[in-house]
């Protein structure tokens, strides 16, 4: 309600006439999502996907377990959406973003994410902390 | 004015500024709201950063500041201490804005916490109990302190019809939502001989293993929140008292809007406001008369509806967001007179 409605706001989007759900394992997740929307966009028609073809929407949804966005399936540039709402149910961390942007933001994740690992292989971490601390004191002074 | 609001936006948190935010838009002010979550802390380039080296304060500090200079805001509203003393008062000698604090939970010893609110322009806390330690003019005090009630927006909470889904879902005798804490922990126990459903975090009730079966650990917000009002029979408010002491917890005023049944600690400012036990509220000064008055009003449903319509109409007489957001805003106004930002 009150929040998908900030989520938009912020997002720069307006009210979706149309919303595509990708379907996830839980029921309870699935109804959660349809019934937040509906309620939220009264006008909406709201469509949950399984292994069909998907519609063309304004908004799609696309709900992941795991605690960073990194976790979140990969998006498709041929999805025909106008806007993205990244839908986090483990830490309820929820993004609305244009869909290149939502690409991008993805994208952006794995990468850092990938990167957190080859610095605990490389050792690199250090000089990183280091740099870090450098500009805290620069901050600080 | 322009308001520059940050909060914390995880919706299983609290919503409580969203609903601030929408009535001082309706008053004509100018606010945007800087979620630190989405901003700063999920943000993947400063989730890296601060896996490293903790720096999610620098970095906050430094996207709060530009986004103040660039607006150029005339206050900004921090709902945590976001930000340092040190920044703090260097952004408002440079920006030219003033600065207000929310007080949320009674965390005054913590970091820099009495610092910031000694520095800032006003403080509100949610807890009337804390009033006397922060407001005065010597010893680092802040002259000007405002309490906030908590607040229902009946728009949003209300009572709603619940298909036979929702029932099976949410339905049970006694519901808690939140997390888990020394008091809660105490408490809870001896409710688990009725049907009592906990939604929150598994792994902080894991260590009592009455409660453990009793746990949900879906996200609760929006509308399924107003569903488990909706659907339980009693919906249990416990105070951790290291949090607050004599405050209104939101969520009270919420399940009464609701149309729901609250059984809760007794506050002072329960009775300030209005509520009188048995007959708009039912409150509870110890456990064990908790456990006494859980078990009386779930065998007594036309009691417990009595209460829950006197309780409905309080709050939606006194303690809505149009009633008490617009009240702090014009004190608010009060006491940060509009500068040369608006012009």
């Amino acid at each position: 309600m009150i929040y998908f409605r900030f989520l938009m706001e912020r997002a720069g989007g307006p009210p979706p006439h149309s919303i595509c759900i990708l379907g996830h394992c839980e029921e309870w997740a699935n109804r959660q999502i349809v019934d937040e929307l509906s309620v939220t966009w009264p006008l909406a028609k709201v469509f949950m996907l399984g292994d069909e073809k998907l519609h063309s929407c304004d908004l799609l949804v696309v709900p992941f377990d795991g605690d960073s966005a990194a976790d979140a399936p990969p998006l498709d540039a041929t999805f025909c959406t106008n806007w993205i709402m990244i839908y986090g149910l483990e830490r309820r961390r929820i993004w609305i973003f244009r869909k290149e942007m939502a690409m991008s933001f993805l994208a952006s994740a794995r990468r850092f994410r990938a990167a957190r690992r080859i610095l605990a292989i490389t050792k690199l971490a250090h000089p990183l902390k280091t740099c870090l601390r450098i500009w805290k004191r620069f901050l600080n002074s | 004015m322009k308001i520059l609001v940050v909060a914390w936006s995880n919706p299983t948190s609290t919503d409580m500024h969203l609903f601030h935010v929408n009535q001082w838009r309706q008053m004509g002010h100018q606010v945007d709201v800087f979620p630190f979550d989405l901003e700063v802390t999920d943000e993947p380039r400063f989730r890296f950063l601060n896996s490293v080296e903790g720096c999610e304060l620098e970095i906050g500090e430094r996207r709060i500041a530009s986004v103040c200079k660039k607006n150029r805001v005339d206050l900004l509203l921090l709902f945590y201490n976001f930000l340092r003393v040190g920044p703090m008062v260097r952004l408002r000698h440079q920006s030219g804005c003033k600065v207000g604090f929310y007080l949320d939970n009674n965390y005054l010893l913590s970091g820099d916490t009495a610092p910031f609110m000694s520095a800032a322009d006003f403080v509100a806390v949610h807890d009337r109990y804390v009033i006397p330690l922060v407001r005065g003019d010597g010893a680092g005090r802040n002259p000007n302190v405002y309490y906030v009630r908590g607040a229902a927006e009946p728009s949003e909470h209300r009572p709603i019809d619940l298909s036979e889904w929702d029932k099976l879902r949410y339905g049970c005798e006694i519901a808690f939502i939140g997390g888990a804490g020394p008091d809660r922990l105490q408490a809870l126990p001896l409710l688990a001989e009725h049907k009592l459903r906990i939604w929150g975090s598994p792994a902080d009730w894991s260590v009592c293993p009455v409660l453990s079966p009793c746990v949900s650990s879906e996200p609760v917000y929006g509308l399924k929140k107003i569903k488990i009002y909706n659907a339980a029979s009693i919906i249990i408010n416990v105070e951790e008292s290291e949090k607050q002491i004599d405050a209104i917890n939101p969520r009270i005023c919420e399940v009464l809007a609701c149309g729901g049944f609250v059984l809760t600690n007794h506050t002072a400012d329960l009775e300030n406001a209005g509520f009188r036990d048995g007959e708009s509220i039912v409150w509870f000064r110890s456990y064990e008369e908790m456990a006494y008055k859980a078990a009386y009003y779930i065998r007594n449903p036309d009691a417990r509806r009595r209460v829950a319509q006197k309780g409905r109409e309080l709050v939606l007489n006194t303690l809505t967001y149009e009633k008490i957001s617009r009240e702090w805003m014009r004190w608010i106004e009060s006491v940060c007179p509009p500068s040369t930002n608006s012009h």
